[in-house]
């Protein structure tokens, strides 16, 4: 089976909707992964994102020739860590951190307790 | 339905602690009134056992024990970090850069990081900064749960329950 590919209208997100458009693309993915009878496409996001989600899950579907809760927990994995990648990706061409603030940091919230 | 008691809600370590340090300990919360919905007697009103807390624990607990830095929950919880950090970057409540660390963060954490906590909440502490999601977003129509855009740190407690079977 061929790598999962991020859908088109993810891809063509501007930068300041990806991580809400991929977050409600991901959240159709999990709940058909936790089972959920029905797994639409949330109405919480605002209209232009509700859009794009929803053309992405279409894009899916017809790509895999079936409905997103029919693809099978391991086909719904990829597609979420496809997204992730993505998403991640799309985060690390700025330059506003520096690496090695970022890896104290880490440790400093490690120490820290409940 | 009566007012419950008591709510739960699991998370992860690293989505607790970037919300105590970056969004003045104001918590995103996804909660319901049943723990185990297997022993409370599932009604109705019960969420599906997938989608229960304890469901989430255990599973979450035993891909953190792995050491599966890759598993689809794990994923699962780094996109819905990052999602939080842009939508409170553009509420005006963390900077760019802030929001850049919270990424970076993110890309460095382990596995072990995104071990499960479980957050247990008096209702009446919480009433009021509660919502019903739409009823798509239930895990059933019928199914009792709540959102918390906000919650305080000062309203629930947090557990660690370790490794959960």
């Amino acid at each position: 089976m061929t790598q999962p590919i991020v859908p088109t209208a993810v891809k063509n997100t501007k930068s300041d909707s990806l991580a809400d458009v991929t977050y409600f693309v991901v959240r159709v993915l999990r709940n058909a992964l936790r089972n959920y009878p029905a797994t639409p496409v949330s109405t919480e996001p605002e209209p232009v994102v509700r859009q794009a989600v929803e053309a992405a899950v279409q894009e899916i579907e017809e790509r895999e020739g079936a409905a997103i809760p029919k693809l099978g927990n391991e086909r719904l994995a990829e597609y979420i860590g496809a997204l992730e990648h993505n998403l991640r990706s799309s985060l690390e061409s700025h330059d506003l951190v520096d690496p090695a603030e970022s890896v104290a940091l880490l440790d400093d919230l490690r120490s820290e307790s409940l | 339905m009566t007012a419950p008691l008591i709510l739960y809600s699991t998370n992860t370590w690293l989505s607790f602690v970037i919300a105590q340090r970056f969004y003045g300990a104001q918590h995103y919360v996804w909660c319901t009134p049943y723990f185990d919905p297997r022993r409370d007697g599932a009604d109705e009103s019960a969420v599906p056992p997938t989608s229960s807390p304890l469901e989430i624990y255990r599973s979450l607990a035993e891909e953190v024990r792995r050491g599966d830095r890759h598993s689809s929950k794990i994923k699962d919880n780094r996109v819905g970090i990052l999602r939080g950090a842009s939508a409170k970057r553009q509420a005006g409540i963390i900077t760019e850069q802030q929001e850049a660390q919270i990424a970076s963060v993110v890309n460095l954490a382990e596995s072990r990081d995104f071990r499960p906590l479980l957050f247990v909440i008096p209702y009446t502490a919480a009433a009021t900064l509660l919502r019903e999601p739409p009823p798509e977003d239930k895990a059933h129509p019928m199914s009792a749960e709540f959102v918390a855009d906000a919650l305080p740190r000062t309203c629930f407690d947090v557990i660690d329950l370790g490794d959960v079977r």
